[in-house]
């Protein structure tokens, strides 16, 4: 059985497939993205407009998408993503702007960030994506509840590949973990082996 | 003029998240949109904000952004001319 191909970011670390592909030389969450971006080696000066958690999880499915071929029919493709703490850190900078009445200047760009799906939006747009998105708040990455979404996605024949996984930024804490699931692949996809990766990947990084 | 046009160029690429640019990486007779910088709609909100809060400058009629938006230099001479 094939492995589900899975990337991990935190703790400025970058995983695939379990493999260390970049260490950061930077602890600071936002200067260890842009150093993801460079290694990317892509140029989307959008990018540059996102808020932090938009970027982490624009960066995890930019990494997991490379060389993997998705459905030739965009309403086939879709992402499913749980989150922690939503978009808290744009959702600060925005209050910042409007605490005070006489000094009342909020910010259209950060303000539509304001809203976790927007982060699956971006990785919708960019590549091309118009099938199931969704972002689900939650505690902690649910492997099982994200499988079982999947696998309904695939049961009721509305995708044929579809990005699962967990992408949360706080301000001490970040971190982002995606799989790749295909249709055909879907008897392989298992809750189990879903959060083993994660939890393996987990403690890698904090090695 | 000179002046407002350098700490113009610096408050578009802070405010927009231009991070890539330099000051003079901008064209002060560019199309701040469309061909020029690429700025889209969320970015002309986000320069009328700039007015405001920089300048104390409001955009009273939204028609008259197309004209005043329309390069670094059109947004110096607007603020030249409106500024008390």
């Amino acid at each position: 059985m094939q492995e589900i191909k899975h990337v991990y970011i935190a703790k400025s670390c970058l995983f695939v497939n379990g493999q260390l592909v970049l260490k950061g030389e930077n602890s600071i969450f936002v200067k260890y993205l842009k150093e993801v971006y460079k290694h990317t080696d892509i140029k989307y000066s959008k990018y540059f407009k996102m808020d932090p958690l938009s970027k982490l999880g624009f960066l995890a499915a930019e990494v997991l998408l490379k060389d993997m071929k998705c459905s030739e029919s965009p309403e086939r493709n879709g992402i499913i993503l749980e989150n922690k703490v939503s978009t808290y850190l744009v959702d600060v900078k925005h209050q910042v702007t409007i605490n005070d009445k006489e000094n009342y200047f909020p910010s259209p760009a950060n303000f539509v960030y304001t809203l976790p799906n927007v982060m699956t939006g971006e990785i919708c747009i960019r590549h091309g994506f118009k099938g199931e998105n969704a972002v689900f708040v939650n505690e902690a990455f649910d492997a099982e509840f994200v499988c079982q979404y999947i696998k309904s996605m695939y049961e009721a024949d509305k995708v044929d590949m579809l990005i699962g996984g967990f992408v949360d930024a706080d301000e001490d804490e970040y971190e982002a973990f995606m799989f790749f699931t295909e249709k055909d692949n879907v008897s392989e996809l298992d809750a189990k082996m879903i959060e083993d990766l994660y939890l393996k990947s987990k403690s890698q990084a904090e090695e | 003029m000179d002046k407002l046009i350098e700490e113009l160029k610096v408050e578009i690429i802070e405010a927009l998240n231009l991070e890539d640019m330099e000051p003079e990486d901008i064209d002060i007779n560019e199309p701040l949109f469309g061909d020029g910088l690429g700025l889209d709609s969320i970015d002309a909100l986000e320069l009328i904000v700039l007015l405001e809060k920089n300048y104390g400058i409001k955009v009273e009629d939204p028609k008259k952004g197309k004209e005043i938006f329309a390069s670094v230099k059109t947004m110096a001479e607007y603020i030249t001319a409106h500024q008390k």
